[in-house]
């Protein structure tokens, strides 16, 4: 009686954890009204690192470098109040569920944004990006095996151009 | 004195004969022990079919849950379909969301900066 009650449990909390990382917060609200997703595959990503030099909007940041470590990319952009405070929740359980740290976090004008990465000093294998601004809510998701480095010259790049 | 197998292979009419025969002593309170004997039996059973019931309960409870998360692994944990088809489309989202990304960090940079500078500031009217 006490293993199948063990096993329940068990099986609903693997069930919830589930419910933790990038994939299945893009499962989950991928369909939902007034929202717009983007996922972007290991292999998309492979088939982006074989286009020949890609140029967009004029654009001088090289992204070869980081493009070839990625795994996963995943974007939720929301517009529907009903479902931004679960979706900030399910967020908030998924970087609790890992060894994710809090890179930044920036309020202004109402607009809360937080970044957070995992990984070592070297490798960055996880960025997630959270922005909360009244009635819109936004996570990105990047999973990987991303060069530092590299991840931090291609946003100062892109700052530079800001 | 009989053996306790040799009793138990007494037919019920030996039994009868036995028990008409005063001589047999008989120990003292065996009415109370023999009732006593007879309750527990009937709790243990009682216990016995509880528990049963319990472990009816338990497995439909677990192969619920089993059922449940089965479910949600097959509905909710299937890996997603590329947004894109085409790897350019692909690469020009990347490139804008590394963009927001950028844009953000450099909110925050310059909110620290001006922070870093207004503290300069008071520290130098300190000093």
């Amino acid at each position: 009686m006490k293993k199948l009650i063990a096993l329940a449990v068990v099986l609903l909390m693997t069930v919830q954890g589930f419910a933790q990382d990038g994939k299945s917060i893009y499962n989950k609200y991928s369909g939902e009204e007034g929202v717009s997703a983007v996922y972007i595959s290991k292999a998309m990503f492979k088939m982006m690192g074989k286009l020949p030099s890609v140029e967009i909007n004029d654009s001088d940041v090289n992204l070869s470098k980081v493009v070839s470590s990625l795994d996963a990319f995943y974007l939720i952009e929301s517009e529907n109040r009903s479902i931004n405070d679960k979706l900030a929740q399910d967020v908030r359980k998924f970087i609790d569920s890992g060894d994710y740290e809090i890179l930044m976090e920036v309020k202004d004008d109402g607009e809360t944004v937080r970044f957070y990465t995992i990984g070592d000093e070297q490798i960055v294998t996880g960025l997630v990006m959270m922005i909360l601004d009244g009635n819109e809510c936004t996570f990105l998701c990047l999973d990987g095996k991303m060069q530092r480095d590299d991840l931090e010259k291609i946003i100062s790049e892109g700052v530079g151009r800001n | 004195m009989k053996k306790l197998e040799e009793i138990e292979r007494l037919l019920p009419s030996a039994l009868e004969s036995l028990a008409e025969n005063s001589d047999i002593p008989v120990p003292e309170n065996m009415s109370e022990r023999v009732k006593a004997a007879l309750v527990t039996a009937a709790l243990d059973r009682e216990e016995r079919r509880r528990v049963s019931s319990r472990r009816i309960w338990g497995g439909a409870a677990a192969f619920a849950a089993t059922a449940c998360a089965a479910v949600l692994l097959i509905f909710h944990t299937g890996e997603p379909k590329d947004t894109y088809s085409d790897p350019e489309m692909a690469y020009a989202e990347l490139e804008r969301s590394f963009a927001l990304i950028s844009s953000k960090v450099d909110k925050g940079v310059r909110m620290a900066s001006a922070t870093e500078s207004a503290f300069e500031t008071l520290n130098n009217a300190l000093n």
